[in-house]
């Protein structure tokens, strides 16, 4: 049988599978199993079923997600962030959808401590989701926002995607994170757009914050101490060179630990909460990556890859319909594959392309960190999503959660089409 | 009985790998201060944390994110679908979930007596680190959650969480 | 008959280059009989390369044994060694020889199903890094990342920091500051963009090289499965391509010092006090190897060593002189090791 169609039926299959709600890490691992043996033989899928679990587990790089989630976790629980929210309310009571806006500030602060969008996305969302639900925020908008807002964690530095972007193109990893310091923050002020132009138009989304009694703005902000030194610790260690940014999970957990015994709050409760629920998150978030990373192997070995190829220089003669392309592809692998599995993919393929149309490296790197991105949120496999629907458990259904992204979605659309149209929306942060 | 008897593995599991947790926190910040103020290094650590920490905070918890429903799936499936429709639906997920997670665990067993057999270890700057045991972990936690599935076909309702198994989208 | 290759390393990368030579080369030596379809990232991993290859998953894919440990204790006492040479082309026949010439070390490759066919070999290693590193106080107290344990012994020999990181970590820690510098082949100036973060390069020490690169590593069923002609093919075929990756990576190290130059980065040769300490310490380290060896169960270490001291002797008097091109280096591995292999019997 063609190999190709092969593919495709893995696809197809998989789609069925998770409508029938099988978990989405069991239907990309038995979907690539199957789809190994038929394209090859039952010993290969079987040597890859041996292989791939540990290996692709058992890496210093990984260790970082248990440990930002933990550290966003425990912050939750040791209400550490409740002074953050008590600031929030009272410098953005008058903005339309406060807390939203105040939770994609939080994002991209947290962005620049932690290298990946999924620990962003946790660690923020238990802090902001609650907050948000207590003040009768929609709940399609608050989920929403905080799924779209963990994105930023990839594109402000530092960044993993960002770093194997640079070397595989062979191009300056500094210049791609300045390029990408611009992107993430565009993509910020794209989201916080969002959120005031829906609560215009329908306030009912995010009532108010009502206060009644107005709290001292020194008092408040003084209250938020423990975060701002959790800030320092993890941010200033990073930048001065105490710490790599693996490290700076631990350290950032540790931290986290240190001031919630300072401020009397770590119970034994608390850290039993803490430590159920970073354990039951890394491992339902890392099967599905094991299940997206045998994945990328169908799609290697079936040939889809090459057809892709094909379709690509067969459309993109302008060097403008080349990048629309480009993001096209993206937008349909990222609907099911990890961004790293997605990114090794299609890199090969796409940089010799990119330099004869004439494209800058860098200024590609950045835009396909956010291209990648996009996919987190996308269904049916969207792993940010997926954090948040962790985090909220049965209160919101993930229908509820996609819906929310909807807006956000759009503004990345338009976001890209800007940088693709003015590519110095990026490129002024390293020329 | 059932339920208790799972109850209690989950304890057990979450404590093994809870402690484990903490340790790779502790480890890897003494390392950092270490290495820091003493030009010292911890020898090992990232062996340590690779491939026996990581191992263990990943595929332990792997049935206790089960028995909270908190392994993630799609919720495309219609609500209005018949009651009967929807139980056959979920035996027949758990019955594949459940043999997905014992060729895992048959496999990553294969591989573990193989790494045993050849006394796998990792060159450090401590030296040799033996890692084969590390192995064995993730065929243990696919037989839990492979077991714990296989359970849920007969007794669907093991979950220690509120939420009922089959609304927990 | 269509085969898989499985590089393990990005498109474009020096070692894609030589897995690339060696299939283009086998496609035309066998007169488009075999053919391969590589798959550079996506099949399998270097840390899954060995199980992958030795299951079928590819075909062919490079082999890096020193991740391997407890699976080739003999081929890695000769990748332990690594600080002996400091010519790239002249490591890589050494090393490539011994293995040939070694029982034991090809018993490993069988006992794991898969069939050896000569090794490519980086230049020197440097010292990348954010301040100079030119003399004995240099190392004093500083902190540098190093590759293994022969070079963390180095390091701390002359009153230095060790600090193993992961390749993909350098670049980070060296920027911030969590370590002073790296010990690497230039050519990482380019690779993972060193360029970007250092000041200095110190060019002459530590010296040693990265010697197993093993760029066509067969699985054995497929090895067994060719024609005698084929197999001839492929032995042909991976001398070319161990010349071609060895060569690519002196190319980048030369490339990458100039490029360095022109940014504004110093580049230093080591004191000749610096450089006599690290040639003295090489000599009484190969006691603590063959002591190690030893304790992983490798018998008759010191005989093995001063065989393998020998070739390195004979390999770089067979360089001298030779024009480092992948044709020029190619006829010399070929003639002095691969045309002596008996194809009717080698890997059978
Ligand atoms: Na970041
Ligand atoms: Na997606």
């Amino acid at each position: 049988m063609d190999k190709e169609l092969i593919g495709t039926a893995c696809v197809v299959l998989l789609f069925v599978l998770l409508y029938i709600r099988v978990p989405i890490g069991i239907a990309l691992i038995g979907v690539s199993v199957g789809g190994i043996t038929v394209l090859t033989n039952f010993k290969v899928a079987s040597s890859l079923l041996q292989t791939v679990p540990y290996t692709f587990v058992a890496t210093w790089t990984m260790s970082s997600i248990p440990m930002f989630l933990f550290m966003g976790y425990l912050c939750y629980h040791a209400g550490i962030t409740t002074s953050i929210f008590r600031a929030a309310r009272l410098f953005l009571r008058h903005a339309p959808g406060g807390l939203a806006i105040a939770s994609i500030f939080g994002c991209a602060g947290f962005a620049a401590v932690t290298g990946s969008s999924v620990a962003c996305a946790a660690a923020m969302g238990r802090i902001a989701i609650p907050e948000m639900m207590k003040q009768r925020y929609d709940a399609a908008l608050s989920t929403g926002t905080l799924a779209a807002a963990g994105t930023i964690g990839a594109l402000i530095p530092p960044s993993i995607l960002m770093i194997i972007y640079g070397t595989i193109a062979q191009v300056s990893i500094i210049k791609l994170f300045a390029g990408g310091i611009a992107l993430g923050l565009l993509t910020a002020l794209s989201y916080v757009i969002v959120i005031v132009v829906r609560v215009k138009l329908n306030p009912a989304l995010a009532p108010a914050v009502q206060d009644h009694e107005r709290e001292p703005v020194g008092a408040v902000l003084l209250d938020t101490w423990p975060l701002m030194l959790l800030l320092i610790a993890v941010f200033g260690g990073l930048f001065l060179g105490f710490f790599t940014p693996t490290e700076a999970g631990a350290v950032g957990a540790f931290t986290s630990m240190v001031i919630a015994v300072a401020k009397r709050s770590l119970s034994f409760k608390v850290l039993r909460n803490t430590i159920v629920e970073t354990l039951v998150t890394t491992s339902a978030i890392i099967v599905i990556t094991v299940g997206a990373s045998l994945f990328t192997r169908v799609i290697a070995v079936s040939g889809i890859s090459g057809a892709l190829e094909a379709l690509v220089i067969s459309w993109g003669v302008d060097p403008i319909m080349l990048m629309f392309t480009i993001a096209l592809v993206y937008l349909l692998l990222g609907m099911f594959l990890e961004p790293i599995g997605a990114m090794l993919i299609t890199l090969p393929i796409f940089l010799p392309l990119v330099t004869l149309a004439g494209y800058d490296l860098i200024w590609f790197g950045v835009i396909v960190a956010k291209f990648l991105e996009v996919g987190m949120i996308t269904p049916p496999v969207g792993l940010n999503v997926f954090v948040i629907k962790n985090v909220v458990g049965s209160q919101v259904s993930m229908t509820t959660i996609f819906r929310g992204i909807i807006w956000f979605f759009i503004a990345d659309l338009v976001l890209i089409v800007a940088c693709v149209i003015w590519p110095g929306l990026v490129s002024w942060t390293y020329n | 009985m059932a339920r208790r008897f799972w109850s209690t593995v989950d304890t057990v599991l979450i404590a093994l790998a809870g402690t484990v947790l903490l340790a790779s926190i502790l480890h890897v910040t003494a390392d950092v201060a270490m290495k820091y103020f003493f030009a010292q290094p911890i020898p090992g650590t990232i062996v340590y944390v690779s491939n026996f920490y990581m191992t263990m905070i990943v595929f332990l918890p792997l049935a206790s994110a089960e028995l909270r429903n908190q392994h993630v799936f799609v919720d495309l499936w219609p609500e209005q679908a018949p009651r009967w429709l929807d139980m056959l639906g979920l035996r027949f997920n758990w019955a594949l979930s459940s043999a997905i997670y014992f060729l895992l665990a048959w496999n990553t067993l294969k591989d573990a007596m193989r790494k045993q057999a050849e006394g796998e270890y990792v060159l450090d700057q401590s030296g040799l680190v033996i890692t084969w045991p590390s192995y064995y972990v993730l065929p243990f936690g696919f037989v839990v959650i492979g077991a714990l599935l296989a359970a849920k076909i007969v007794k669907p309702r093991l979950a220690l969480t509120a939420d009922k198994a089959q609304t927990n989208g | 008959k269509d085969l898989t290759m499985a590089p393990g390393f990005a498109a474009g990368s020096t070692v894609s280059l030589g897995a690339e030579a060696f299939t283009s080369r086998v496609n035309e030596l066998t007169d488009g009989e075999i053919t391969f379809t590589t798959h550079d990232l996506t099949l399998l991993s270097v840390p899954q390369m060995l199980n992958g290859v030795r299951d079928g998953v590819a075909d062919v894919g490079v082999v890096l044994p020193m991740v391997f440990a407890a699976q080739f204790k003999e081929s890695n006492l000769i990748g332990d060694l690594a600080m002996m040479g400091k010519n790239a082309a002249a490591m890589a026949g050494a090393t490539t020889e011994y293995m040939m010439t070694c029982d034991l070390c090809l018993a490993e490759y069988a006992n794991n199903n898969v069939v050896y066919l000569g090794s490519g070999s980086t230049p020197d290693y440097a010292i990348l890094s954010t301040k100079p590193f030119t003399s004995l106080e240099d190392i004093k107290g500083s902190k540098l990342r190093s590759p293994n344990a022969t070079f963390n012994r180095w390091v701390e020999n002359f009153g230095g920091v060790a600090l193993t990181l992961p390749g993909n970590e350098i670049f980070e820690a060296v920027k911030q500051g969590v370590v002073d510098g790296a010990l690497l082949s230039a050519g990482e100036l380019y690779n993972i963009r060193m360029i970007d973060v250092v000041k200095h390069v110190t060019l002459g020490v530590p010296g040693g090289t990265y010697n197993l690169i093993n760029i066509a590593t067969v699985n054995r069923d497929t090895w067994q499965g060719l024609t005698e002609d084929q197999r001839q093919a492929m032995i042909d075929a991976s001398a070319h391509a161990i010349a071609v990756t060895t060569v690519g990576y002196m190319t980048d190290a030369t490339k990458a010092i100039e490029e360095a130059k022109t940014q504004g980065i110093e580049v230093h040769e080591a004191s000749s006090e610096l450089v006599q300490a690290t040639a003295d310490f090489v000599s009484e380290d190969l006691a603590q190897i063959a002591t190690l060896a030893a304790e992983r169960g490798v018998e008759d270490a010191e005989t093995k060593i001063a065989r393998f001291e020998e070739l390195v002797g004979k390999w770089e008097k067979l360089m001298e002189g030779v024009e480092p091109t992948a044709d020029n280096l190619s006829a010399v591995y070929k003639s002095e090791i691969f045309d002596k292999l008996d194809t009717a019997e080698f890997g059978m």
